[in-house]
């Protein structure tokens, strides 16, 4: 959304500025267009808030209601018994406890595993950029040759590795997991980020006798906001989320909240609760939501940092 | 005790050799230039001695102390940068006092020797401000006050004027100046302007190619130059360079230049001996004078001059330059701004044969 709106922001700037010695007839087809642009943008809005609102509006209908009701209808009488089961009785398999336990079980491993993998890319980063060493490139080249391979590839080994370290069905285990496939990332956006603060900053801090990690704390650190709230919304979108990984290497006390959701979705008796499939579903995709919108507008211009200077 | 002595400094990455064989040595108080076109490695020489760039050989002496092998952080110097390298982050006052509370000197020490830089530059009013709510010419004064602040041996500036506008710069240099005059600190300064180091510097050293082509005190250079690098390097216009043929004729040196459109012009050297058949004459353009009225000039040998064609006429002002073709290549002379010398005309013109260089053709080294 934000990229669009800098893109229509940036449209109607060139059409206020033109007009001055240009016809009349040239800005009316401005506005025309404007006006186009706007239709184009608003219905691609809606095409892309659909599934939200039939998920928003079957998990406030009850039952009875979506048997008898259009998918699209708005609810005729609002009910919040699907969120409440949803989130504390909802059956996962033959567990039926909702996703309260699952949700802590996602929060418990997300927000470390993202603060460790943010913490080490930064590092990692910080040396790529300011401190080449011999076989830097080759270093990097690997590192980035991360963040491509398949999850599939390492399912087998990575289960054999945590089994050898005591990991295996474990919270940590996982937080092992995803930092390990974070790194990759992290690394690539902090020394992308550090690559555009100049050589001269860490010689000038050389010189005022500051060390490695004073340059590190001191100099790089505050400047890093931006790329440190793409770090973590980048990671903790994609450890949240994350499926596979969650259902491979988590035992039956340590199943994240994705998880839980295939499994409510997946175990029924008799009826379909689609209501309560839906709830379960917004509860479980909330917290990214929720990342976004605290942290997005520092998102986009942790991206696009370096990019264009000034 | 030199305050600073570098002793066969090399220096190479793999077997690309950026720097050969540098000897310099500089007193205490000095004022030293390193000066050269870009790529000759007088950045690249500054860091060694900062001890940014690890050298291949050779020895770095500061105060009489081998600091080859020692870290940037313990060789007492302090560095101004190109780009001024503040630190975004931190206030004005903070970039000052970076270095000492790394090195954890005490507060009130720190506050005093900030109050004291600080109304030493007048930027009293700026130290609670980030970098990029400052000036250009602000940063700078910042960048010289975290130097300053340290009052170490030696004072390294790397082409710290080059991002001013060129009014800023002017005045910049005189503040420079006068800071070193005052302070009697001991300084290595590297620019690509050559009028910088002639206005600065009480010794330069110019460059090109990794090699010290010539050091020298401002004068030494500019009125005897080692070879014709030096002599088209230093000095604005530069120094004509004219290829020019020796005879030797009744004991006396005759030298023969080509004129265009006329027989050579041929002058007579009294003072110069053994020179080869071809050489090349280097003369300033204010050793050129008009030759009319007051005919000999102090110091102008006789019949040093005659008449040659005026292809163009500039005038600057203060002085009048005028271009002609001697030898095959354009030359400029710097008359007086009242000069009634015209383009396309005839025009006398007499060179101040004690202050001509002489240069073999064939390296360019001055052979007078």
């Amino acid at each position: 959304m934000t990229s669009r709106t800098v893109l229509t922001k940036r449209l109607s700037r060139d059409t206020l500025t033109t007009p001055q010695t240009g016809s009349v007839a040239k800005g009316r087809r401005n506005t025309m267009l404007r006006w186009g642009l706007y239709a184009i943008l608003i219905l691609f809005a809606l095409f892309y808030l659909m599934p939200l609102f039939v998920m928003l509006t079957t998990s406030l209908k009850s039952l009875e209601e979506i048997r008898t009701g259009s998918l699209l209808a708005l609810p005729r009488e609002i009910t919040f018994a699907p969120w409440a089961e949803a989130w504390s009785s909802a059956c996962a398999g033959t567990q039926c406890e909702g996703l309260r336990p699952f949700f802590w079980n996602s929060v418990l491993m997300a927000v470390p595993a993202v603060a460790i993998s943010t913490v080490i890319g930064a590092l990692n980063g910080y040396v790529f950029a300011q401190w080449r060493f011999p076989g830097a490139n080759l270093f990097f080249a690997a590192i980035l040759f991360g963040c491509f391979i398949p999850f599939q590839v390492v399912l087998l080994p990575m289960a054999q590795m945590l089994g050898l370290m005591g990991l295996a069905g474990t919270i940590p285990g996982l937080i092992f997991v995803h930092v390990i496939y974070g790194i990759g990332f992290t690394t690539l956006f902090f020394r992308n980020y550090y690559v555009t603060i100049p050589q001269e900053l860490v010689r000038a801090a050389k010189v005022d006798g500051a060390g490695f990690f004073r340059i590190f704390f001191s100099i790089f650190l505050p400047l890093s906001l931006p790329i440190i709230t793409v770090s973590v919304i980048w990671q903790f979108t994609q450890i949240w989320n994350d499926f596979l990984f969650g259902v491979s290497f988590s035992g039956p006390g340590s199943q994240p909240v994705t998880v839980a959701l295939n499994n409510i979705v997946n175990s029924t008796t008799g009826v379909k609760a689609y209501n309560v499939d839906m709830a379960s579903a917004i509860i479980a995709a909330l917290p990214t939501l929720l990342v976004y919108v605290v942290a997005g507008k520092y998102f986009i211009r942790g991206l696009t940092a370096g990019s264009v200077k000034g | 005790m030199p305050i600073l002595e570098i002793d066969h400094l090399q220096k190479a990455y793999g077997d690309t050799h950026i720097l050969h064989d540098i000897n310099i040595s500089i007193e205490e108080g000095d004022f030293l230039v390193l000066v050269g076109p870009s790529g000759c490695g007088k950045s690249t020489l500054l860091n060694c001695i900062a001890g940014l760039e690890p050298i291949t050989g050779g020895t770095v002496r500061i105060a009489g102390r081998d600091v080859t092998g020692v870290s940037p952080k313990d060789r007492d110097i302090a560095m101004v940068f190109q780009s001024y390298a503040l630190y975004p982050t931190m206030s004005v006052a903070k970039n000052i006092t970076f270095g000492m509370k790394v090195r954890g000197v005490d507060k009130a020490t720190q506050d005093q020797k900030l109050a004291q830089v600080a109304s030493q530059l007048q930027i009293e009013p700026l130290l609670n401000r980030k970098p990029g709510q400052l000036s250009g010419g602000q940063r700078q004064r910042v960048a010289m006050g975290r130097a300053l602040v340290r009052d170490p041996k030696l004072f390294l500036f790397d082409e710290p004027l080059s991002n001013l506008d060129a009014k800023l710069r002017v005045s910049m240099r005189t503040e420079i100046k006068k800071l070193h005059q005052d302070l009697n600190a001991s300084i290595v300064y590297v620019t690509h302007d050559q009028i910088e180091a002639m206005t600065l510097a009480t010794r330069i050293v110019v460059m090109k190619g990794g090699v010290i082509q010539q050091i020298g005190t401002p004068a030494e250079i500019y009125n005897r130059p080692a070879n014709m690098f030096v002599a088209d390097f230093m000095g604005s216009p530069a120094m004509n360079l004219i290829p020019a043929r020796v005879r030797s004729e009744a004991g006396q040196t005759r030298i023969e230049i080509d004129r265009s459109g006329d027989a050579p012009l041929v002058i007579t050297d009294p003072v110069s001996r053994d020179l080869p058949a071809e050489i090349v004459l280097g003369v300033r353009p204010e050793d050129i004078h008009e030759a009319t009225g007051n005919a000999h000039l102090p110091g102008t040998a006789q019949g040093a001059g005659g008449d040659v064609m005026i292809d163009i006429v500039e005038p600057a002002g203060a002085d009048t330059f005028a271009v002609t073709h001697l030898g095959g290549k354009p030359v400029t002379a710097r008359l007086r701004a009242e000069s009634a010398v015209r383009a396309r005309a005839p025009f006398p013109l007499a060179f101040d044969l004690s202050k001509v260089s002489y240069f073999s053709p064939k390296d360019g080294e001055r052979l007078n």
